[in-house]
């Protein structure tokens, strides 16, 4: 016999009054549990000053959200936000709690879960929900994934049958999908003066600068150019992607290019996904790219026989100067569309 | 990949700590050193942490006590990755030789443990202008007054000349005696009187420093003096018997560096489509490669081993043979490699060039091949005339 | 100053540089935890215990450590201790911990490659009820009261200062790990290790193994399908919404 109370409960991160985005995410996620299972969602958001944000997280699918709005969360200590939501689970007693896959909620879940022995998980990416035909008694499987010794290991776990069940969900596509005229409820909740005594003190706090461009896109350029007006493309490319330029030695011997960008054996790269624009792929340039299973190679050619049309997980055969332009109209245009798509449902 | 040569285990952990460092420390930085052509001093501090500045100097100095073999496996270790680097090593260890083998027990405590630690680095100071092959025609002189000696005369192509501190220097103490007039002191940098010549430029091991020693009228106590006056050519030839070892280990780990680098090279290169390991030409270079190596590096570690032993009284004509056969082994490596390399093994930007600029001088220094040729002729006919 | 440091072994799929042993490895953050202790060793006087949990070949990365620099090592391992979730292995380092009694500070590497969770070291401070620091990149400063960490944020770092005694769990930071030294692999060689089994715990036998996790694996799949080669060819623009399509397939937008 199970005491547990039938609820699903998220750990709204936020830090100085934003709510991150993997809650976001997180709330569409477990909303369509929280359907599924016919169980409310219900999630708890600590912070000074944070209460006008509790509507934020009901259009986004909260049921119920539990205020609890102090100077002492002003800002994050672990042992203190721990303790916190541990005093709520407790009286409370939720069945399943979710935490986004963050530094922080990394830190707080296995302290709770120590506490009052939990069952946790980490780096799940979906819910299985499996009707057993006899007892008509529901379980629910998490799938996991991690990669390992560079292979992809997906595991489905389950936890006990009469434990706490906290999993840390990996965040996936980003996605936001928010329904203006949700109704909720906000249920403030107060702490007992000298409640929580941190014993951890914040000296200093730098908050790093949000850049656009990851070296884990790397649109290059090669001596297929054909002049340096070629590099306008490929930087317009990167833009669009989100990715930074590289270039292999032809064009930055041509002046093309500032030899900053080059790539080769004296300057290693490893993106996660290498676009190769006019390069043909040989040895001294190819040198430079760490290649393992998961990078993706997308190479832009007019030698479908080149070498790097050989190695290219996406070859693509044709003049750059046509196609380069219509990928980055192609992904303004999606991108559009997605905003599009958000105010449909 | 190496055939199994029973090696003890503090002998592999040598072999393991010394790739360790070359491969994390010195790889990244051999380019650098030899286009600089600066000495590392930064990877000498790694050496010393490592505990890798003593593997032969005795226990009781502060050494690893693992003898002429632990000198041996060290230098060929570190010499696959970097020749001229380790070489700042062997050197010192050949103007140590002196002093442990000829030492009396407080010039032993008072140099050894610093060098054990790496504090301190050493030269061997014998080679002048006119005497390279035909040392007894040294000219530097020291002139005994009192308890001390004046030493003046110019040393040339000395390595680790100028940052070494420590320096084994032979003299002319009496002009009438020939070869027996020749002694052996520990001079130390700072020295009045002792001063460095220019830095020579070098083809190969260019990170190793090579300077002249300038002695004008340099004032040394007489307990510097190592051994009794005279005993300055038997110091220096048994010296050089212990220390060829060490030039052999370092042509030898060069050879094995290129040799690793020619293998990996023609597997990956493909021509007339296939990679040319698959040619015979190309297969035939490297199992006569192959096998010189695993000869010359057989060679090496018996002699090694017969030296620390003691077992054998004269060991001349085999350390000659070993220095002779490795050095020579490693041009013919280096130059072989390079060419199947091809074009590619030409640019700087492959290591093979330097490797093959490096092996060149070991068929040069401590020793030419033909002086060592005459060492071993001199023993065959003595070991022969008694029969 | 009495530091013990939880590590763990992995198998290594290429040869560790450290030595000829080809299957097991240190867990890299393993490694700057390691490091980190060996700096506050190098700071003040302290003795490090290195503690693991794992099969009887652990004893390499125990041997490991000693080499570094650690005064002490200790394996814990028993077959009851096969199948243990993040929970029970905290536990188990719990028991241990609690018997070697005396400690000011706690090291643990991040998280480990075969399960990513990070987990151990939070769950191994609540049991021991004492604070705990995750992401620290680097100790700044320790003293037989404090320490001083700066720690890795999603939205940046912070600097953190805490009471002793704590557990840090250590990250990628500046540090470069220290070579190996000679004389530290002789010594390694002839250590003795302590060995450390459910009995000598004290522990009951539904705390450990399969049997104290509360988190089971049903299913384990590998995905290391190569990746399909595709060929695009023809007019510009269907290749570009074809190609975006990829982008979107594979997440990259």
């Amino acid at each position: 016999m199970n005491n547990f109370l039938k609820e699903i409960w998220v750990y709204a991160e936020q830090h100085y009054g934003k709510i991150d985005k993997v809650v976001y995410e997180l709330l569409n996620k477990s909303r369509k549990l929280a359907n599924k299972l016919n169980m409310p969602l219900v999630t708890i958001l600590l912070g000074h000053k944070i209460r006008k944000k509790a509507k934020q997280l009901i259009i986004r699918g909260a049921d119920k959200v539990y205020v609890l709005d102090d100077v002492i969360c002003n800002d994050f200590k672990d042992d203190v936000y721990a303790n916190i939501l541990l005093k709520l689970i407790k009286s409370k007693k939720p069945e399943l709690l979710l935490f986004g896959s963050t530094l922080i909620g990394k830190s707080i879940a296995p302290r709770i879960a120590a506490n009052i022995e939990a069952g946790i998980i980490s780096n799940c990416v979906a819910f299985k929900l499996n009707y057993s035909s006899k007892t008509n008694f529901e379980k629910i499987s998490f799938i996991t994934t991690n990669k390992y010794e560079g292979k992809k290991e997906i595991t489905t776990v389950t936890i006990s049958k009469n434990k706490l069940k906290i999993v840390v969900v990996k965040p996936d596509t980003l996605i936001d999908r928010v329904l203006q005229n949700r109704t909720g409820n906000i249920i403030d909740i107060k702490l007992k003066d000298n409640e929580i005594v941190s014993k951890i003190k914040s000296l200093n706090i730098k908050i790093k600068q949000q850049t656009e461009m990851s070296s884990n896109i790397i649109v290059s350029g090669g001596r297929g150019l054909g002049n340096e007006k070629g590099f306008i493309l490929i930087k317009q490319l990167a833009k669009a992607i989100g990715g930074t330029i590289g270039a292999s030695k032809p064009p930055v011997d041509l002046k093309w290019i500032s030899n900053n960008f080059l790539i080769g054996k004296h300057n290693i790269v490893s993106p996660k996904v290498y676009i190769a624009c006019g390069i043909s792929g040989q040895m001294k340039h190819m040198e430079g790219v760490n290649i393992n299973n998961d990078t993706i190679i997308i190479a832009i050619n007019k030698d479908p026989h080149c070498k790097i049309m050989e190695i290219a997980t996406y070859a693509i055969v044709g003049d750059l100067y046509k196609i380069i332009p219509e990928i980055i109209k192609e992904i303004m245009f999606r991108r559009t569309n997605k905003i599009n798509n958000v105010y449909k449902k | 990949m190496v055939m199994n040569y029973m090696l003890s285990e503090d002998e592999k952990a040598i072999i393991d700590i010394a790739h360790s460092v070359a491969i994390q420390k010195i790889k990244p930085l051999r380019k650098y050193y030899d286009e600089k052509e600066e000495f590392p001093y930064e990877i000498m501090k790694e050496f010393a942490k490592c505990d890798l500045c003593g593997t032969y100097i005795p226990k009781q100095y502060g050494g690893l006590g693992s003898g002429i073999m632990g000198l041996v496996l060290l230098i060929e270790e570190l010499c696959k990755v970097d020749g001229s680097i380790a070489l700042s090593i062997a050197a010192t260890a050949l103007g140590t030789l002196p002093i442990i083998l000829f030492g009396n027990d407080k010039q032993k405590t008072k140099y050894l443990p610093d060098i054990a630690s790496g504090k301190k680095l050493a030269a061997f100071g014998l080679t002048e202008a006119e005497a390279g092959s035909d040392v007894c025609n040294i000219k530097t002189v020291a002139t005994k007054t009192g308890d001390f000696y004046i030493i003046d005369g110019i040393k040339c192509f000395i390595t680790n000349g100028g940052d070494a501190q420590i320096y084994t220097v032979f003299a002319k103490t009496n002009f009438t005696k020939g070869a027996r007039g020749i002694s052996c002191f520990i001079i130390e940098k700072g020295q009045q009187g002792f001063h460095f010549g220019k830095k020579e430029k070098k083809m190969g091991i260019k990170s190793s420093s090579t300077r002249e020693l300038i002695f004008n009228k340099c004032k040394v106590h007489k307990d510097q003096r190592l051994g009794k006056e005279g005993y300055g050519l038997l110091i220096a030839q048994t010296t050089l018997n212990n220390s060829r070892p060490g030039v052999a280990a370092q042509a030898l780990g060069i050879a094995t560096g290129a040799f690793e680098e020619a293998i990996k090279y023609a597997r990956i290169r493909k021509q007339f489509g296939n990679s040319i390991i698959s040619f015979q030409a190309i297969q035939h270079m490297l199992a006569d490669m192959a096998t010189e190596i695993e000869a010359a590096r057989s060679l090496l570690y018996t002699c090694a081993r017969t030296i620390d032993s003691k077992i054998q009284k004269r060991i001349s004509k085999e350390s000659a043979m070993v220095k002779l056969f490795c050095s020579e082994m490693a041009v013919r490596v280096t130059l072989n490699s390079m060419q199947i390399l091809g074009g590619n093994g030409y640019l700087r930007d492959y290591p093979i060039e330097k490797m093959f600029r490096d092996a060149r001088i070991t068929t040069l220094y401590e020793g030419t091949s033909q002086i060592q040729k005459n060492e071993i002729a001199a023993n065959l006919i003595r070991e022969f005339s008694t029969k | 100053m009495n530091i013990i440091v939880c590590i763990k072994q992995i198998i290594n799929s290429i040869i560790n540089q450290e030595s000829n042993n080809k299957r097991y490895g240190l867990n890299p953050f393993d490694e700057y935890a390691l490091e980190e202790s060996l700096k506050v060793k190098d700071m003040l006087k302290a003795k490090i215990i290195v503690i693991t949990m794992g099969t009887p070949d652990a004893e390499f990365i125990l041997r490991y450590s000693i080499s570094k620099g650690v005064d002490e090592a200790i394996l814990l391992t028993d077959n009851a201790f096969k199948g243990s979730d993040t929970l029970a292995t905290a536990y188990t380092l719990f028991k241990a911990i609690k018997l070697i009694n005396n400690y000011n500070l706690i090291l643990c590497g991040k998280q480990s490659p075969n399960g990513n969770t990070g987990f151990v070291g939070p769950e191994l401070a609540e049991m021991l009820n004492i604070p705990h620091i995750t992401c620290v990149k680097r100790i700044k400063s320790i003293n037989n009261t404090v320490v001083i960490v700066d720690r890795l944020l999603d939205i940046g770092s912070e600097v953190l200062e805490s009471k002793l005694p704590v557990l840090l769990t250590i990250t990628k930071g500046d540090n470069i790990s220290r070579l190996v030294s000679v004389k530290g692999r002789i010594l390694a060689r002839k250590a003795s290790i302590k060995i450390w089994d459910m009995k000598f715990l004290n522990m009951e036998s539904n705390r450990t193994g399969s049997l104290g996790s509360n988190t089971h694996i049903s299913k384990k799949d590998e995905n290391n399908k190569q990746k399909n080669k595709e060929i695009f060819t023809g007019n510009a623009s269907s290749i570009a919404v074809k190609i975006v399509d990829k982008l979107l397939e594979n997440k990259i937008i």
